[in-house]
């Protein structure tokens, strides 16, 4: 806790989807939850960029609709400057979505297609009430490089190359000054030729800007030109967390290593074996509270039906796996997140109310 | 390549589509070779052209597309004239099958994904529809699915297990090649690692050639044996992958191996290949990655470079660019610390 409060902070964090099919309620059944984010504890501190990698379905998207404020969570509590966000009034929420901007995935379908950037960047202005329009908008143009500006700002999107309409997006997300970044997969519809611009381009903002990241994705293979920390999510849950270079390295959690062993590698010279998994990963519905990569994976043991610990494995990487803790010994299988919400309890508590008196 | 006839020759084949604007060239004198039981990758980035030879070749081009000169020879027989009752008759499911993009609906959702292989069988073949389950069954293996579940409806299938459903049918009339266009583009890493595990498989076989169409050079560099890197329409470069990995002597080919993330080396600075492809309308007299090219010279917006044999190499390696030679030099001046140095500082 000696880098200060943290911009964001999760809670253990709960999304889960309650679907009653109508044959379930005529049998007066209850039905089980799609448990899409279960129990997820993060922080993300002041100008500190922190991955969320996962398969589709692992919950991260879930997961980014929620900090947005989009979904309700259904349990555990997330903190925005050390304020609750469950005690937000409508002013405070829209101050939030202010400062909190997204980048979404896709720059094709994100953007009206009947609006001009110029249209596409006041939007943002007019719905916060702020002033001076095309100062703004200027400056944004070119600090997402898309020079001069007077050659982008009339045109529709038809008219930008897929690279040019992400820095659209871009300058959308940042034309607010927000101090928090959610980035879902920016650069995945790219292609790799654009790719590495925006990733710089990214980075750079970030160092520029102060601006704290969180950054969602399903390819690792880029993840460390943005991250500095990654968590690793399976089916709703964060199975290893460790910095960026440490994971691609020296993965610890049998899913994490399946996932990065799974990576092409872009050297005919290079012999990678082929994954030995099996299978695809199920939804997240009725499974026990036992590790829920048991399933599939290759190390699996009796132990595996009881949920695992989210234990600090090599002092750098913290994975939550039976295999890297000594069930007798208390101290070796401390939980680093229930430690953290303990210590923090106190700080959190106090933050919160400061806030509040404000 | 191997010395016994190809399955596939392309030569200078220039493919357009008629457009408002007038004749769109999506494909421009664009030539290679497919040698028999060969895993041939064709890269490049969205709009090359890559998906339009794809299409062409199972006779499903657009209606406004036509296939403006060239040749392309299949098996030996010229087939760039062929109809629609000619692809059905002769190529078609039986000679060339195709593994379309790894979306979810390729597959008929209210049909049994058996009823399907069986009407592909009737159409195509004289097989009885025993014989036709019978096959289809043993596929069902060969790519990793429980044969019982031939019966199942496609959504009763994860996105891996039906895009292995697919290869099962395109494995199924026997083909001699398959094109397989981004077939694990829609796919987690994981999956497209089974995919690809099945692929080498049939690969070890030894009789199917495949055609694999993608954007990402790191799966052509692991599962195939030539390579042809297309820019805009245009062959840059092709060869085999070794050569292409080793020694690329076109531009675009160079710039994109550098733009690739490794995830071996995340702290290697990737290459950006300014601008982006041009739309070329009419005749292509100019080489189309002039306007991103770094080493570019007037020459290059003068005429199109040919694609032809680097003299350097031992193999067939084939570059259409004017400054080929200059252009590597100059780059490698320019990136200080090569791949290799960081190989061995990483070790």
């Amino acid at each position: 806790m000696t880098d200060g409060e943290p911009v964001l902070r999760l809670e253990k964090l709960q999304k889960y989807f309650e679907e009653v099919s109508l044959k379930d309620r005529i049998l007066g059944r209850e039905s089980e939850p799609v448990k899409a984010v279960d129990e997820v504890t993060l922080d993300l501190r002041e100008n500190e960029s922190i991955g969320v990698i996962g398969e589709s379905g692992c919950g991260k998207t879930t997961l980014l609709r929620t900090l947005m404020g989009l979904y309700q969570p259904t349990g555990g509590e997330m903190y925005y400057n050390g304020k609750p966000t469950s005690e937000f009034s409508k002013s405070e929420w829209q101050e939030y979505r202010r400062n909190v901007q997204i980048i979404f995935q896709d720059p094709f379908n994100s953007l009206d297609p009947k609006f001009t950037v110029r249209d596409t960047l006041r939007e943002p202005l007019q719905v916060h009430g702020l002033d001076n329009h095309e100062e703004r908008i200027h400056d944004v143009l070119n600090e997402v490089q898309l020079n001069p500006p007077e050659q982008y700002i009339d045109r529709f999107p038809k008219q930008l190359s897929g690279g040019e309409k992400q820095r659209v997006s871009i300058a959308r997300a940042l034309i607010l000054e927000p101090n928090v970044i959610l980035a879902d997969e920016p650069v995945s519809m790219l292609d790799v030729s654009t790719q590495a611009s925006i990733l710089t381009l990214l980075s750079d903002l970030m160092e520029d800007r102060g601006l704290s990241m969180f950054y969602i994705s399903h390819d690792l293979s880029t993840v460390s030109y943005i991250c500095d920390e990654i968590n690793v999510m399976y089916l709703g849950r964060v199975v290893e967390r460790a910095p960026t270079k440490k994971v691609l390295k020296d993965p610890k959690h049998p899913y994490s290593k399946a996932l990065i062993d799974a990576i092409p590698v872009p050297d005919p010279h290079y012999d990678r074996d082929r994954t030995k998994i099996e299978g695809a990963a199920l939804d997240p519905v009725d499974m026990g509270s036992g590790c829920r990569f048991r399933d599939r994976c290759p190390e699996r043991m009796d132990i595996c039906e009881k949920k695992p610990r989210f234990v600090d494995v090599d002092g750098e990487s913290i994975a939550s796996c039976h295999l890297y803790y000594d069930h007798e010994s208390a101290d070796a299988a401390a939980d680093v997140d229930e430690k953290r919400l303990a210590e923090a309890g106190a700080t959190g508590a106090e933050a919160a109310d400061q806030v509040g008196d404000d | 390549m191997s010395e016994s006839e190809p399955i596939l020759e392309l030569d200078d084949v220039t493919i357009q589509y008629r457009t408002s604007g007038g004749m769109l060239t999506a494909v421009s004198d664009a030539s290679f070779t497919i040698g028999q039981g060969e895993y041939f990758g064709l890269v490049g980035e969205s709009g090359c052209g890559k998906s339009t030879i794809a299409k062409t070749l199972i006779g499903a081009l657009d209606d406004n597309g036509i296939i403006e000169s060239g040749t392309i020879r299949y098996k030996g027989e010229e087939i760039q004239g062929y109809t629609e009752a000619d692809f059905n008759e002769e190529l078609r499911w039986k000679e060339i099958s195709m593994i379309p993009q790894g979306s979810m609906n390729n597959l008929d959702p209210i049909e049994k994904i058996s009823d399907q292989a069986i009407e592909i069988a009737q159409v195509h073949t004289d097989m009885t529809k025993a014989e036709a389950l019978e096959r289809f069954e043993e596929l069902f293996e060969v790519v990793g699915i429980q044969k019982s579940r031939i019966n199942d409806y496609p959504h009763q299938f994860s996105g891996g297990m039906e895009q292995r459903a697919i290869i099962a049918l395109a494995l199924f009339l026997n083909p001699s090649l398959i094109i397989a266009d981004e077939p694990t583009t829609a796919l987690d890493v994981i999956m497209q690692d089974q995919v690809f595990k099945y692929l080498d498989e049939i690969r070890e076989e030894g009789d199917v050639s495949m055609v694999l169409i993608t954007h990402d050079i790191s799966l052509v560099f692991e599962s195939c044996d030539d390579i042809a890197i297309m820019h805009s329409g245009q062959v840059a470069e092709t060869g085999d992958i070794g050569t292409i990995y080793d020694n690329p002597r076109h531009p675009y080919s160079f710039m994109l191996q550098g733009a690739f993330p490794d995830h071996r080396y995340p702290d290697r600075d990737l290459e950006v290949i300014e601008g982006h492809p041009p739309e070329n309308m009419g005749e292509v007299n100019r080489c189309t990655f002039v306007d991103r090219c770094p080493y570019a010279v007037e020459e290059c917006s003068e005429s199109a470079p040919k694609l032809e044999q680097y003299e350097e190499s031992e193999t067939d390696h084939r570059v259409a660019c004017f400054r080929s030679e200059d252009a590597y030099e100059e780059h490698q001046r320019s990136m200080p610390d090569s791949d290799t140095a960081e190989v061995q500082g990483d070790d």
